[in-house]
Parts: C-alpha cells; structure tokens; sequence
C-alpha cells in the first residue's frame, strides 16, 4: 500500500482549482498536445482504421499472450540474452538487484519506464547500495522537486520553465539558466560523463517482438539509446503484456503511438535491438518479464483490454478531471483514466475511495485511445473491485431512499415533495454551520426552488408553455 | 543459465496466463490487421522520385537537412562542403564497405569507428557519418547503425550524417523496416532509427531539439 501524501484528493484538487494561474498553464499545454495530435492523426489518410487496427494488433497479441511469451523469450535466450520470470514486483526488484551486484555494478543510468516505478527501482537500488541516475529530463526534475508524476509521458509539465530552472539551480547544482535549451544542454552535459561511467543500464521497453526476439524503445530525448547501448551490463525490466506477434505490427504501432503522443511523424528516435547484435554483442543483456498482477487483469473481460496500452498519455489528456484537477494531485505513476483504472489497489483503502471517484465516467479517454481500450468499462470495474468502497453511509442511506421512491409514481411524488421542503429549508441554515451541504455550496450557489413542482405544472397547465421566454414553471 | 526456480517462475506466469485466457471470450476473426493498418498511412506516390520529394519534404518538417547528389562522386564534395560550414573538425564515420569507397576522396581526416572502438573515444566526436541501412520516405525516418559499432555512435553523435544511396529509400516504413529486420545475420540484429534530431519535450510541454541524441540531422542521398 502506498500512500504518496497524507492531503486528501479533494484537498488537492481545491487547491489546484483555486490556483488560476496553475490552471491556466495547464491549459495553454494541454491545447498544445491536442493541437499536436490533430496533426499527427491528419496525416493518415484513415485514422479512424489506423486505431481500429492498432487496437486489433493488441488484442490478437493478448490473445496468444502465452504463445508470444515463449517465442519470445526463447528467441532473446537464442541471440544470447538472460530472461528472467518475475511473478511479482517484489521478485523483480531481487532479480534487478541481483543481476547489478552480479555485474559489480555501482552506478546505474536508467530511462523513464512506468514499470521501473511499479516495482520500485528507485528504492531498491538505493538499499543495494546503488547510485541509480536518472536519465530523463522529466524523471530528473520530479525526482529533484520529490513529487509524484503530473503525466505518463511528460511527469514534470505542472512545473513552469522558472521553476525547473530554480531546481535545476538549486537542487541540481546547475548553473542557472533562462531558456528550455540552455536547461536541456546542462543536463546533457552534466549527464554524458555518468553515461559513459556507468556499470550498468536500467530500462523499459516499449515493445517485445515475438517473432524476432527484439526489444523495441521508442523515444524522444535519446537517453534509452544511450542507457542501453553504452553500460556493459543491460536490464531491461518489461510488463508481459509489452510483447506483440510480429515485427509486422511495429509500423502501424509506432505510427499510432507517435500521433496519439502529439510527435511530428514517428518518436524521434526508435531503437531495436536483440543481444547479438554487433554493436551490443559481448555485452550482457538481461530481460526481467514481470506479471505483477496483470494476469488477474488479463482474466477479466472488463480489465483485460487495459493491457493493449501502448503509453502514449492522450487518455489523462483527455480526462475533464485531469485537465482540471492536474496530474499531481493523482499521486499515481500515470495520473489519469489508466492510473485509475489500473493502480488503484496499491493505494490506502481510503485513499482508493477517494480516488475511485476522480471520473466523471464520460468516455473521453475511450474516445481518444489509439488502441481503443474501453476504459470507462475499466474505471466502473475498478470501482466495483472489492475493498473499493465508493460510499459513506450517508450517501447509501441517500441512494436507498432514492431508490425506493423511484420504484413507484405515488413513493415518487411524495419523495418529490419531501425533497421539495428539504431544499426549501435549506434557504433557513444557508449561512449557518448547520448547511448540510455546506462543502458543496461553499463555491457554488444552490438554485432557488421552484414555486411549483413539474407534477403540478403539467396538471395545471397541460404542459402549454407559458409566453416568458424564461419558461420558469 | 537457469535455476530450477526460474524454470518455476517462467511456468508460473505461462500457466497463470493460460488460465486468464481461458476465461476470456474468443475475439472474432480479425482481418490482416497490420495490413489495414498500413493502407490507412498516408500513402507516398510510387518511383524513387517521388519518394525522395517526399523524404526531402518529411525532413524539412522535421527540421532535419536534405542533400541530394546526382552521383556517388558528389558525396565527397557535399560532404566536405558541410565540414568546413559548420566547423566540424573531429569527423568520425562508422566503416562499411560503401562508405568506405564514397570517402576516398574526403580531405578532412577521418577516424573510422568499428566494434574495436572504445566508447571514450566516441565521446570527443563533432559528427557522424553513417551509411543508412534504409531510408523510407513515408515518415522522414532514417534505419540505420545495424553494423559493428554504429549503435553507440549514432547514440553519442552531436550531430549525424547519414548516407544513403537511392536505392535505399523506400517508399513506405515498412519496407524500409522490413529490408533491415529481414535480413538474415547478425547486422539485422540491431537498427536505430531517427526522425530528425533528438527532443526534449519535458518542460511545458514545447519540444526543443536538446536531447540526449543527436542534435542535427543531415541526410545525404546519391543517385547511380
């Protein structure tokens, strides 16, 4: 269980409401991607069949998931590599730190990978006594500020370029610099000697290819490359469901997951390598595959889909919470639809309760998911999961009477006419401590009620409109 | 090397796979999906003129440069044209038999990089001259780095030549893909490919050309 602040969600995301500027910022980047991804989709002659291909790919991948996973393996094993099988997070972090302390390993150079972060790189390393560095500029900046991810793919796009140049300055020790160039040259340059220093490199992947035996990375700023190309020893930690059936499959997928991500054509730069490749070879090259808890998803048909994901973050984009609340506030690994749900059970039970609810179940990510994963289907069976509690007794006790009056037009009226009188009451302790809803109306202004019910307006009226065009029955 | 618990692990996670699959719905029968994927790219006109129009233009959206010669003798010219205009005094080029033969005739010196490289040494380079494995002009995306110690090259480049002859740009991606994982032997076995420089995008979200990769792209295709 993991607790990453003590602030509730709601707390956090009034603060984030409240803070205009914040919102504004977020906005203006937020625009930007989208309008990034409108011109990336623009240049398939047919996206709508470019996703619904894309999404087929991955679903015939989980399909033969078993297949994939031993052709795979035993072709990486062929070509030289070590492949490791870890049921849990916890074996893989042993695995991890075995194979580095194998390798005499002191400093470790590692790319960003939300599967490092779910079975907890960072700390295993720094128990083994490790120096993990890391490697890409957003992972840095977070990892300098001590905060959680705001996004999947860019963690640190909450923080103004003032204030990444502040912790560059002064936590990072870098001179302090003005312009997004000048940031990006200093943690290069302070970055080129730990690349060529280091014992051992520690990655993701983006895709593994069954047919072939390759590890597939795409990215942006080049750091991957660098981490799995230049360390003598290479651990690449990857998700069971990373593997796909052919090498076939890597154009549609590497052109749908660079428009979903907002990149020009494909992601800047794309690396696939097996261990006998000569400019790898005689190096060692070890492959932990890791489950942690996605066969569970995998065996149910409202959670299994979410395994398709290809990273690219349009989803938490997409999200009205995200884009209100901001990606901190998640305190998740990828802030947003797929965090929520996917990682809600490693969270405190109350925590998860609260977090259940940050979805307004309205589809947005659905609609935008290059693979097409159903995640509203997901979200409503995360809240469905046992130990996710959705509500208080209150609310239950409020739903049951909701529902029982419902049931019946006679229950119905009369319900209509209680509530009528409750909210007509509510004008008496508006201002008072006694407003029940007082956390609601503290920022909204509750509607006057009506002089009459919808019931009675039609029985008096006949439903004829009366000429104000207000229409206020 | 495996210990028998490893051997229990790979069992383990197979069979708890197996068992999921097993309580999932049979998907319909699919069409070739990455086929119908492909036909849903824009498409590059057919030739190979048509193809490096497109890849000129790809590459200048990607703010990557574009040199065409009319014949393998010009590359030498263009190449030392770009030496002395951006200042490149440390050239280095990863030795494959055609780049070897086109640089004949190249004046700067020239430190050949092969597997016996030492990566140190990679780091004191201005640029790169690599020979393409592929070029595809479909989405400006340049394959290549398969060869003895191109990889770590290409990785550590400030900024990158590539080479190609016209024969090596493809219309489609994945053509160009497929011509390098393809072919059988170890140099298949690794590929690099580059859309333009590499980015930082990480700080609010407006990419600059400052990654970690190179950080100027210079493609150079030949005719004949």
């Amino acid at each position: 269980m993991k607790s990453l602040s003590s602030k509730s969600f709601e707390r956090q995301v009034a603060e984030q409401l409240y803070d205009t500027a914040s919102l504004t910022r977020r906005s203006d980047r937020l625009a930007r991607s989208a309008t990034n991804r409108v011109a990336g989709w623009a240049r398939f002659r047919d996206a709508g069949m470019a996703r619904a291909a894309a999404g087929a790919i991955r679903s015939a991948d989980l399909r033969r998931m078993d297949l994939l996973l031993a052709d795979f393996s035993a072709r990486f094993e062929h070509a030289g590599g070590v492949v490791h099988w870890a049921p849990d997070a916890a074996d893989a972090r042993e695995m991890l730190t075995a194979v580095l302390r194998e390798a005499g390993a002191k400093t470790v150079v590692r790319g960003h990978s939300a599967t490092l972060d779910e079975i907890g790189t960072d700390a295993a390393l720094t128990a083994a006594g490790m120096d993990g560095v890391h490697t890409a500029f957003g992972d840095r900046i977070i990892a300098l500020a001590g905060e959680p991810a705001s996004h999947p793919v860019y963690p640190a796009s909450h923080h103004t370029r003032e204030a990444v140049a502040a912790l560059l300055h002064d936590k990072g020790g870098e001179a302090l610099c003005r312009t997004p160039e000048e940031m990006s040259d200093a943690v290069r340059a302070r970055l080129r000697p730990v690349f060529l220093g280091a014992d051992a490199g520690v990655v993701g992947a983006n895709f593994l290819l069954a047919d072939t035996g390759h590890v597939v990375w795409a990215e942006s700023e080049g750091n991957v490359r660098l981490c799995a190309v230049l360390p003598r020893t290479l651990v690449i930690v990857a998700g069971i469901d990373k593997v796909t059936a052919s090498a076939e499959n890597l154009p549609v997928l590497l052109a749908t997951l660079a428009a979903a991500a907002g990149d020009k054509t494909l992601t800047p730069a794309i690396s696939v390598i097996r261990p006998d490749a000569d400019s790898v070879r005689g190096r060692r090259i070890h492959l932990i595959l890791v489950d942690n808890g996605r066969t569970q998803r995998l065996a149910s048909p409202a959670t299994a889909d979410t395994l398709r994901c290809i990273g690219c973050g349009a989803c938490s984009d997409a999200c009205p919470v995200y884009r209100l609340a901001g990606g901190t506030a998640f305190g998740m690994r990828r802030p947003g639809p797929y965090g929520l749900a996917t990682e809600l059970g490693e969270h405190e039970p109350w925590r998860r309760r609260q977090l259940a609810m940050a979805t307004p179940l309205c589809g947005a990510c659905t609609e935008v998911c290059p693979v097409h994963i159903d995640l509203h289907d997901a979200l409503v069976a995360a809240r469905a999961a046992p130990g996710h509690a959705l509500h208080g007794l209150r609310m239950r006790i409020l739903l049951a009477a909701y529902l029982w009056s419902v049931r019946d037009h006679a229950r119905f009226a009369f319900g209509a006419a209680v509530f009528r009188k409750l909210v007509v009451a509510l004008d008496f302790v508006r201002d008072t401590p006694f407003n029940p809803v007082e956390a609601w109306s503290r920022h909204r202004t509750l509607p006057e009620s009506p002089p009459r019910t919808f019931r009675r307006w039609w029985k008096e009226t006949g439903g004829i409109q009366p000429p104000n065009p207000v229409n206020k029955p | 090397m495996k210990n028998p618990s490893a051997a229990d692990a790979r069992a383990l996670i197979l069979g708890r796979v197996k068992e999921a699959l097993g309580r999932l719905p049979t998907p319909p029968a699919s069409p070739s999906f990455p086929r119908a994927g492909l036909d849903a790219l824009a498409p590059v006109p057919a030739g190979v003129d048509a193809s490096i129009r497109s890849l000129a233009m790809r590459l200048e959206e990607l703010g990557a440069s574009f040199v065409l010669c009319d014949e393998p003798a010009q590359v030498t010219d263009g190449l030392s044209g770009l030496c002395v205009r951006s200042s490149w005094r440390r050239v280095f080029a990863v030795r494959s038999p055609g780049l070897v033969s086109l640089l004949e005739a190249f004046k700067p010196a020239i430190v050949w990089v092969d597997a016996a490289t030492p990566i140190p040494t990679l780091a004191s380079m201005d640029v790169v001259i690599i020979e393409a494995d592929a070029v595809d002009a479909q989405f400006g995306a340049v394959l290549c780095g398969a060869g003895p110690g191109g990889l770590p090259a290409v990785a550590l480049a400030p900024h990158l030549v590539v080479v190609a002859s016209e024969a090596k740009v493809y219309p489609e991606f994945a053509g160009a893909l497929r011509s390098v994982l393809g072919r059988p032997g170890a140099s298949s076995a690794g590929v690099t490919c580059l859309t333009g420089a590499s980015v930082n995008p990480q700080i609010e979200r407006k990419p600059v050309a400052r990654g970690h990769g190179p950080q100027g792209l210079t493609v150079l295709v030949y005719r004949g």
